[in-house]
């Protein structure tokens, strides 16, 4: 569970990013990351979840009461989480099984 | 066994409720973590908890959590999920964060390598004191929702029951919070790896060794654990 946000200050870091600059570390990992090769992605991925214990990051002022506070979220912009794939896909599974057991006989004729 | 196996074809929903202190249910609802829920809970929540010493998740920043952990999902095979557990407030039509998690979808079992779990990587509920000043809702305390953390995990939990992986779950309890959070864990039905034992194949292995803290379910415990929660759903 605990990856110290230090761990992510350390990494953006090795890429050239200023560490003292919390939003330039946010930018990072939201907008340059994603365009690096997919195997890098994943070390970096791995790097992060085998971090070794550490004292979390203090950035000062990294709350800062003179920005914006974002407005309550609308709730009609955060729709209910859809139950379960599994399950759907389970009640998929007779008309799945139909169909392919239909498919193989079709190749047979 | 029957119960079981029809509660995975029916597939488990997610908690919809929360006790309060007033009595009166606190309606939730668990949807996508999303860049605004993050940016929300940066600014009204996580503020709260950096002046807590006490607490583990001190220090955290979910701004950098997020949308990596979506990248991943598109990129890597952990497949990583983020769940905002949130109050509904329909006076307004809001909703406010009452809890983050980030699971990743994917990693070896604990229990049994062999098997695929899930592995908690982040969770956070809100401090009531977050709650009760949230700006254009304050909440008072007979209407603060209760056991956000016990909802916190089963959201985890469920995630994991309605995918193959079948319950099986595993975390690792953050040193900060001591003896004292392992043994809530253990409240929550779940098991603790043995310090001497061997994490799977993964970096972990090498670099966090078991040391007495990690905790997981197995898919009986968590179908056991689930139940408990069914009034809320």
């Amino acid at each position: 569970m605990p990856t110290p946000t230090n761990a992510f200050v350390e990494i953006a870091e090795r890429y050239g990013v200023d560490p003292s600059d919390l939003h330039a570390i946010e930018k990072w990992f939201c907008e340059s990351l994603p365009l690096l090769p997919g195997h890098e992605i994943e070390e970096i991925l791995e790097k992060l979840l085998s971090w070794p214990e550490g004292q979390p990051a203090t950035f000062g002022d990294h709350h800062d009461d003179a920005e914006e506070a974002p407005p309550l979220l609308r709730l009609d912009d955060c729709p209910p989480c859809a139950v379960p794939l599994l399950a759907s896909r389970l009640r998929d599974l007779p008309r799945l099984l139909l169909s392919r057991l239909a498919g193989y006989k079709k190749g047979k004729t | 066994m029957i119960r079981n196996m029809l509660r995975r074809f029916r597939g488990v929903r997610f908690v919809r409720q929360a006790p309060t202190r007033g009595g009166q249910p606190a309606e939730l609802r668990v949807t996508e973590m999303t860049l605004p829920h993050v940016q929300w809970w940066n600014s009204h929540v996580q503020p709260v908890i950096d002046r807590d010493p006490e607490r583990p998740d001190r220090g955290w920043n979910w701004l950098l959590y997020a949308p990596f952990a979506t990248l991943a999902d598109k990129l890597l095979s952990r497949q990583p999920a983020g769940y905002t557990v949130g109050m509904v407030a329909r006076e307004v039509g809001g909703l406010i964060p009452c809890a983050l998690v980030q699971v990743m979808g994917r990693f070896p079992g604990l229990d049994d390598h062999n098997k695929t779990g899930s592995f908690v990587w982040f969770l956070s509920t809100a401090p009531d004191e977050a709650l009760r000043t949230v700006a254009g809702y304050p909440l008072t305390e007979e209407r603060l929702p209760k056991r956000l953390g016990s909802i916190a995990l089963d959201v985890a939990t469920t995630h994991s029951l309605n995918r193959p992986t079948q319950g099986r779950l595993a975390l690792y309890a953050d040193a900060a919070g001591g003896k004292p959070l392992v043994d809530w864990y253990c409240r929550r039905g779940m098991e603790v790896l043995e310090d001497e034992k061997r994490l799977p194949l993964v970096p972990r292995r090498l670099f966090r060794p078991s040391d007495g803290r990690y905790c997981y379910y197995t898919p009986t415990g968590a179908l056991r654990a689930s139940r408990e929660l069914d009034p809320l759903r």
